[in-house]
């Protein structure tokens, strides 16, 4: 990847030479000289151990000023949609825009436990969308329907305690889903669930992904919805990209070591 | 252990009567303030120490002042005293514990903690009695006393909920949203406060009437009026000449306010939350 190279049509996101000079507790720097890109609808995985910066590149894409706070970061991000001056001093705009929509990890902590599901949604729609409220509604109902999730709409006035886990990150799935980003960000979303939930809700993720026709990017350490789902893979391990491919690469023989372990890791905890 | 009654969203009989005593205080409080009873309050009639009879219900003092309407005035003074220390406390204790939080490890800040710690660091009643002192011919000086000593808790409540609040997942995103800090503070924040600014409310409220009681006791509290701690003080020399009416009744009515104080609070801290 040459730097300064325009974004052809059919890529979506490009991050080049992204590193983060601060040093996480064991000295070592938190990214260091990433560089991929993510094609139109090429759903791309990002796997790696605990702490291998899968969060600071989500945060990155993401704009998030509240982890990236104090961080030195060099390199570039580009994302079509907004076609962002290249640098990774970026305001959160295209999240706000709606062309970048998150996923969160835990969908008990990501909504306020002292108001009504329903206002913050509209709430937080309409700070992304830049719509009325009444327009924030109408599309949150219109999403609903169109996912046949309206038994969940019409209790939506409760708060986030009434409801199950699996219910809430559902609501926010289809919450984020509004206004059809392009690109949708989810950070391990089915870590918190259990195994039946997982299935049904990241079957609705994909669902209304490809309705859409957004691009998933999965930050997962589930390998059999990996390789369910997605086309591509990312491996980071200790800030550094070890190893990117096609998920089938997955399945044969991973040529680095590291990418080995974890694979090999996964499935003894699976085995078992 | 969380009681059906509570689960279900209904008061229990014991937060009922509870509510009822406090509204019966509240009541009285306007009735004294507008003159409706207990204007006799500092009439000395000629029947000292009586006991109770039907003129005077609940008997006399030693210079002959209705027991009754001294309580009933009492319950005016302590919920004044009450409502004021709790109320401007909590107030500037949450306005100090969210300047503390909002520029953490400042120097704000650490001043901020060093003068709590400071206050913290006497006895509070010496404090007060010190303050009370130095504060002396300034109308109120109890309640001023009081609440300089008292602001201190609610300021490290607010401050510790206020920092973990702020690392609070939605907090981020409702940052990351940038949502105006009128939406973030008003719909985001105090909604999650308020559970422990009525408990710090309630909690200050019940030390502040005690406090009075043991600064009347002294000799230091209201001069103005009369209150249970007055009386108290009074009834050392009635108790050596067997007329206990005065601490009865000043013990009761404070012991009353007290108790239906934390058992509304104990009762529903559930449904607070």
């Amino acid at each position: 990847m040459v730097s300064g190279e325009q974004l052809s049509e059919s890529v979506l996101l490009l991050v080049d030479r992204l590193s983060c000079s601060q040093a996480d507790r064991l000295g070592r720097p938190l990214l260091a000289d990433i560089s991929f890109q993510v094609g139109k609808q090429e759903h791309t995985a990002v796997i790696g151990h605990t702490g291998a910066g899968k969060s600071t590149l989500l945060a990155c894409i993401l704009g998030d000023k509240n982890k990236l706070s104090g961080l030195h970061l060099t390199g570039r991000i580009d994302y079509t949609q907004n076609n962002l001056p290249g640098t990774t001093k970026r305001n959160d705009e295209s999240w706000n825009g709606g062309g970048i929509c998150w996923i969160p990890q835990e969908p008990e902590t990501a909504l306020n436990p002292s108001r009504s599901v329903k206002a913050q949604l509209i709430e937080m729609t309409c700070a992304r969308l830049k719509v009325s409220r009444a327009d924030a509604e109408t599309l949150l109902k219109a999403n609903f329907e169109s996912a046949d999730q309206m038994a969940l709409f019409v209790v939506l006035d409760r708060y986030p305690s009434q409801f199950s886990g699996g219910e809430l990150q559902r609501i926010l799935i289809l919450h984020a889903l509004v206004g059809n980003p392009s690109l949708v960000l989810a950070d391990e979303p089915t870590t918190a669930l259990d195994e039946e939930n997982k299935q049904s809700i990241m079957s609705l993720l994909m669902q209304l992904v490809t309705a859409t026709g957004a691009t998933l990017l999965l930050l997962s350490h589930d390998y059999d919805t990996i390789r369910q789902y997605c086309k591509r893979f990312i491996c980071l391990d200790k800030g550094r990209l070890i190893e990117t491919g096609p998920v089938s690469q997955l399945y044969n023989r991973p040529s680095d070591n590291s990418l080995t372990s974890l694979l090999r890791d996964y499935d003894q905890l699976h085995l078992v | 252990m969380v009681k059906f009654a509570e689960r279900s969203g209904r008061w229990s009989r014991a937060s009922k009567i509870a509510l009822g005593i406090i509204i019966l205080y509240l009541l009285i409080t306007v009735l004294v303030y507008s003159g409706v009873i207990a204007q006799q309050w500092d009439h000395a009639s000629k029947d000292t120490w009586a006991t109770p009879n039907y003129d005077h219900w609940l008997g006399t003092n030693r210079i002959g002042q209705d027991i009754l309407d001294r309580a009933l005035y009492g319950v005016m003074t302590a919920m004044t005293i009450g409502f004021g220390v709790a109320v401007i406390s909590v107030f500037f204790g949450s306005l100090v514990g969210a300047v503390a939080a909002y520029y953490r490890d400042s120097i704000t800040d650490k001043m901020a903690q060093f003068v709590m710690n400071l206050i913290d660091a006497f006895p509070f009643y010496l404090l007060v009695i010190l303050l009370v002192n130095f504060l002396d011919g300034i109308s109120y000086s109890s309640i001023l006393a009081m609440v300089i000593c008292f602001w201190t808790t609610s300021a490290r409540v607010i401050r510790n909920e206020i920092i973990r609040l702020n690392e609070t997942e939605f907090i981020k995103i409702a940052r990351l949203l940038r949502l105006s800090a009128f939406r973030r503070i008003v719909l985001h924040m105090l909604p999650n406060l308020r559970y422990l600014l009525l408990v710090q409310f309630v909690i200050v409220f019940v030390v502040a009437i005690k406090t009075e009681v043991v600064l009347s006791f002294l000799g230091l509290g209201t001069t103005s009026g009369v209150s249970w701690g007055v009386m108290v003080a009074e009834s050392v020399t009635d108790i050596g000449a067997g007329h206990p009416y005065n601490l009865i009744v000043a013990t009761a009515a404070l012991f009353m306010l007290v108790l239906a104080f934390n058992i509304l609070l104990h009762k529903n801290w559930v449904r607070l939350r």
